[in-house]
């Protein structure tokens, strides 16, 4: 029995491992071509060193083989357009990194020692800035602010800041000043501040007012304020003793 | 981007390669090349060498590529023909061991039970359906790489799946059948 002819149609079938409907005695033989198109196209492909360095494998490197062009035509379209738009920069980037790639030993210490020395150059730099920065940082940080707790603030009022105070004062009037006015300006404020602050200390720890020294502890306190004043007094001069 | 190629810039070259490549080296194994892969590379290299005289569009590109893999080839192939084959000893291709049924199974099945397909073609069938399986070149691009007239490539195409036919009917024919309804 005679078989019918391959036409030019079933030839061009078969060649990509198909068989048309009308001629099923082609599909053995379409589906041998499909199996030594895959069996071709199985084979690793891995470009030479002298092939590599005259390509950029970042995005290519390990491409996989497949048997059908449908695949691979979209494979290389999408693989063109991600190598083809970045190339001028990535191409800088790779070349850089190929010429380091091809340095020798000695330029590879060279270079990494030069790199080594501008960064501590680099971090010197940022320590004696903030050396110098850190300072007036710090004094802006302690600004001095309306806090009432604030240690470097003085109150006169205040019994325990009192003798601070007077020395403050006494070193503002200077050696022009009256001594013996202030001290003794000084020394009623410490017998009326001594006065109040036993007072308030009497009501505090005995509302019913069963105290029978009232201020007595406040009043030395005043007191124990005033002996400070010779020293702080300007002039020196102790007539009114 | 060919243009590019042509001027020698690597990424336009790395765009050329990946997109012919994996058909170069299908085309190499299937034809019979022992480092398809090498061959590969040494046919991209004399690629990229030519490039710069290349004229012509992306069809003509195709071409110019399998032609030039065609080459080499063909000039492995009279190398390995005038020098002999050296083939390494190995026990299971030792014809004199019996291979077992699991062995043959798997050479049966394998790549190059399915690549031996067209060995028993003549050399130009061979040539122009491995071109036209594998490389997906026309009628035409063919003519141009085996340097024959678009006819004779179709003629050699119609002859070599011809022959193809029959050698598979002859093989089923040849199998025992498990169907007693025939006999």
């Amino acid at each position: 029995m005679r078989k019918h002819r391959i036409s030019h149609d079933d030839a061009s079938a078969l060649v990509k491992g198909e068989a048309s409907a009308t001629r099923p005695d082609l599909v053995p033989l379409a589906d041998a071509i499909a199996d030594f198109r895959i069996a071709a196209f199985a084979s690793p492909l891995r470009p030479s060193a002298e092939l590599t360095a005259r390509l950029e494998l970042a995005e290519t490197s390990g491409i996989s083989q497949e048997a059908s062009p449908t695949w691979r035509a979209e494979t290389i379209k999408v693989r063109a357009r991600v190598t083809d738009s970045p190339a001028p920069v990535l191409g800088k980037v790779k070349k850089m990194f190929a010429w380091f790639t091809g340095l020798g030993i000695a330029m590879k210490v060279a270079l990494g020692l030069a790199v080594a020395a501008a960064a501590s150059v680099t971090g010197v730099g940022a320590v004696v800035a903030y050396n110098e920065i850190a300072p007036t940082f710090e004094q802006e940080q302690v600004t001095p602010t309306d806090d009432p707790t604030d240690e470097e603030t003085t109150d006169p009022t205040d019994p325990d800041t009192f003798g601070t105070s007077v020395s403050e004062r006494a070193h503002e009037l200077g050696k022009d000043s009256d001594g013996a006015a202030f001290g003794e300006e000084t020394s009623e404020q410490a017998q009326q501040l001594g006065d109040e602050h036993a007072q308030n200390d009497e009501h505090a720890q005995n509302p019913e007012g069963t105290n029978p020294a009232p201020g007595a502890e406040n009043a030395e306190n005043g007191k124990d304020h005033a002996p400070d004043l010779p020293d702080v007094t300007p002039g020196g001069d102790d007539t009114d003793d | 981007m060919l243009a590019a190629a042509q001027a020698g810039a690597s990424w336009a070259c790395t765009i050329i390669w990946a997109e012919y490549a994996p058909a170069v080296s299908a085309f190499l194994a299937a034809r019979g090349s022992r480092e398809p892969e090498d061959l590969t590379s040494d046919v991209f290299i004399a690629v990229f060498d030519a490039l710069p005289g290349f004229v012509g569009g992306e069809s003509e590109l195709r071409s110019f590529v399998f032609t030039i893999a065609y080459r080499r080839l063909v000039d492995e192939l009279r190398q390995r023909s005038r020098r002999g084959e050296p083939r390494e000893w190995t026990p299971e291709t030792d014809p004199r061991s019996d291979p077992s049924a699991e062995d043959e199974a798997v050479d049966r099945l394998g790549d190059a039970a399915a690549l031996s397909l067209i060995d028993g073609l003549p050399e130009d069938q061979r040539n122009v359906l491995a071109l036209r399986i594998v490389a997906d070149l026309t009628i035409d691009q063919i003519a141009d790489v085996l340097g024959k007239r678009a006819g004779a490539v179709k003629a050699l195409q119609r002859r070599a799946l011809d022959s193809l036919r029959k050698q598979l009917s002859r093989d089923r024919t040849l199998l025992p059948s498990t169907d007693d309804s025939d006999e």
